[in-house]
């Protein structure tokens, strides 16, 4: 029962020490993402996403986002991309007009000038295919351009979180947690130093403990478990002559083999 | 596509005329000004001229030589005159704030009618560049409106240019949300990063 009352006791004081850890990793935590998010912040204000910078700009009004040589780079291969496209609807009309015309000159028997388009179509047909090349040259240096900065983003995130962590295992370090430990145990020897010496950890006077163990007693008997506590030991007597083993066993190998053996043998005796 | 279905107050004579009495003109004003507003809807209409004449819509194959005239009624044979035109879009730009000069210092230049407001076009970009994926990068003022090969959102197809750039300065750069690139000429807006 004392045990049980140091128990208790110890795990409040331990739920109040676990409560002042979460609370301090808490703030921790807090402060670390605050500087995390200041650090980005002015980065991104900065227009520049990798490499440190301690300027802190919150605060300021927050003026239009910063555009990096990067963005300019890709901005100027999409307007080359878009001009290409435009080229592209460009002579799609003219070789629609050329094909009305062709169609015209055959019905007025103008086959020489029907050629002409037809010629000068296929030219431009061909000059569409070759700047399909370019277009898909075009995208796929857009393409790399923008994997490759997400690429560096994400080193930079992953250099971020691993400041993180360094600086939260600086914080939780080995010692630390050991010492809060010792504390703990502290703690939990003198509750029950403490319990040991007043002798009532549940709050009851030692007859009142007294009482109760008589009261559980009768309830145990009430409930037939005493019967079972004094049969035990007259199984274990059975138990004491288990000295002569192996014909005990036979017999139990016997009695599992019997039905079989009775159906291929007749009885040996 | 169907024809633009007028309301009935369309074919009612008075309409056309300017109302002396002033609590009856402020009415008159109001109709023509939701009408005004649900034509432009329909036809996609961004700009118009001072004399009502469309000077652009979203429609690409819209032909507007053809469209139900705004201003005139041939069956009733009645039309507005300039100076009520001009009455009608001046109580839209001051009073209702449902149109704008395109240039206030040149008012001839034609008006835009918002029919969406500046701010609600403002959202209509940001969900579209926020939906694919595309906040933080540049995109250009031809991918953004006219490139047949992005998923274009319906309402950005082919969107009026004077209109896109007064939506990205006035709304979505005054918000910290956008940066625009200008083309290489330097003259228009080329470019956005919408972050």
């Amino acid at each position: 029962m004392l045990c049980r009352a140091g128990v208790a006791t110890l795990m409040e004081t331990f739920y109040g020490y676990t409560k002042a850890l979460y609370m301090y990793q808490k703030t921790l935590l807090t402060s670390v993402g605050d500087q995390v998010l200041s650090e980005g912040l002015s980065s991104i204000l900065l227009g520049q996403i990798s490499g440190k910078s301690n300027s802190f700009r919150m605060g300021q009004q927050t003026s239009a986002p910063k555009l990096t040589a990067q963005d300019r780079a890709i901005f100027q291969l999409k307007q080359q991309r878009d001009k290409l496209k435009i080229y592209q609807r460009k002579l799609s009309g003219i070789m629609e007009r050329q094909n009305k015309l062709a169609m015209e000159s055959i019905k007025n028997q103008e086959l020489e000038r029907a050629r002409f388009y037809l010629r000068s179509k296929k030219q431009q047909q061909n000059t569409i295919n070759k700047t399909y090349d370019s277009l898909e040259n075009l995208e796929k240096l857009i393409s790399t351009i923008e994997f490759k900065l997400i690429e560096k983003d994400v080193m930079y995130g992953l250099q971020q979180g691993n400041e993180v962590l360094k600086r939260l295992n600086k914080e939780m370090s080995v010692e630390k947690m050991d010492k809060l430990l010792d504390e703990c145990e502290e703690e939990k020897i003198k509750v029950e130093d403490i319990s040991d010496m007043l002798g009532m950890g549940s709050g009851l006077s030692r007859s009142e403990e007294d009482e109760v163990e008589e009261e559980m007693l009768a309830l145990e008997h009430e409930a037939g478990i005493t019967d079972n506590k004094q049969a035990q030991p007259k199984v274990s007597f059975p138990d004491a002559p288990s000295k002569v083993p192996e014909t005990d066993e036979r017999e139990e190998e016997l009695e599992e083999e019997a039905p079989r053996l009775t159906s291929n043998n007749p009885l040996p005796a | 596509m169907d024809e633009f279905q007028f309301p009935k107050i369309h074919s009612f004579p008075p309409m056309y005329t300017k109302q002396p009495n002033s609590t009856i003109l402020q009415n008159q004003l109001d109709s023509w000004s939701d009408l005004i507003l649900s034509y432009c809807q329909y036809y996609k209409i961004t700009r118009l001229s001072l004399t009502g004449s469309i000077l652009y819509s979203q429609h690409e194959d819209l032909n507007v030589d053809k469209l139900p005239p705004l201003f005139d009624n041939t069956y009733i044979n009645r039309s507005v005159n300039d100076e009520f035109k001009s009455s009608i879009f001046q109580h839209m730009i001051h009073k209702l704030h449902v149109a704008d000069y395109l240039n206030s210092k040149r008012p001839e230049a034609g008006i835009f009618i918002y029919w969406r407001s500046l701010s609600e076009w403002g959202n209509i970009i940001y969900d579209y560049v926020e939906k694919t994926g595309q906040l933080g990068s540049v995109l250009t003022i031809y991918e953004l409106t006219k490139s047949e090969d992005s998923i274009l959102n319906d309402s950005l197809k082919n969107l009026d240019y004077e209109l896109l750039e007064r939506v990205l300065k006035k709304v979505l750069v005054k918000q910290g949300k956008a940066q625009v690139l200008m083309n290489e000429e330097g003259t228009q807006i080329g470019g956005v990063k919408i972050v």
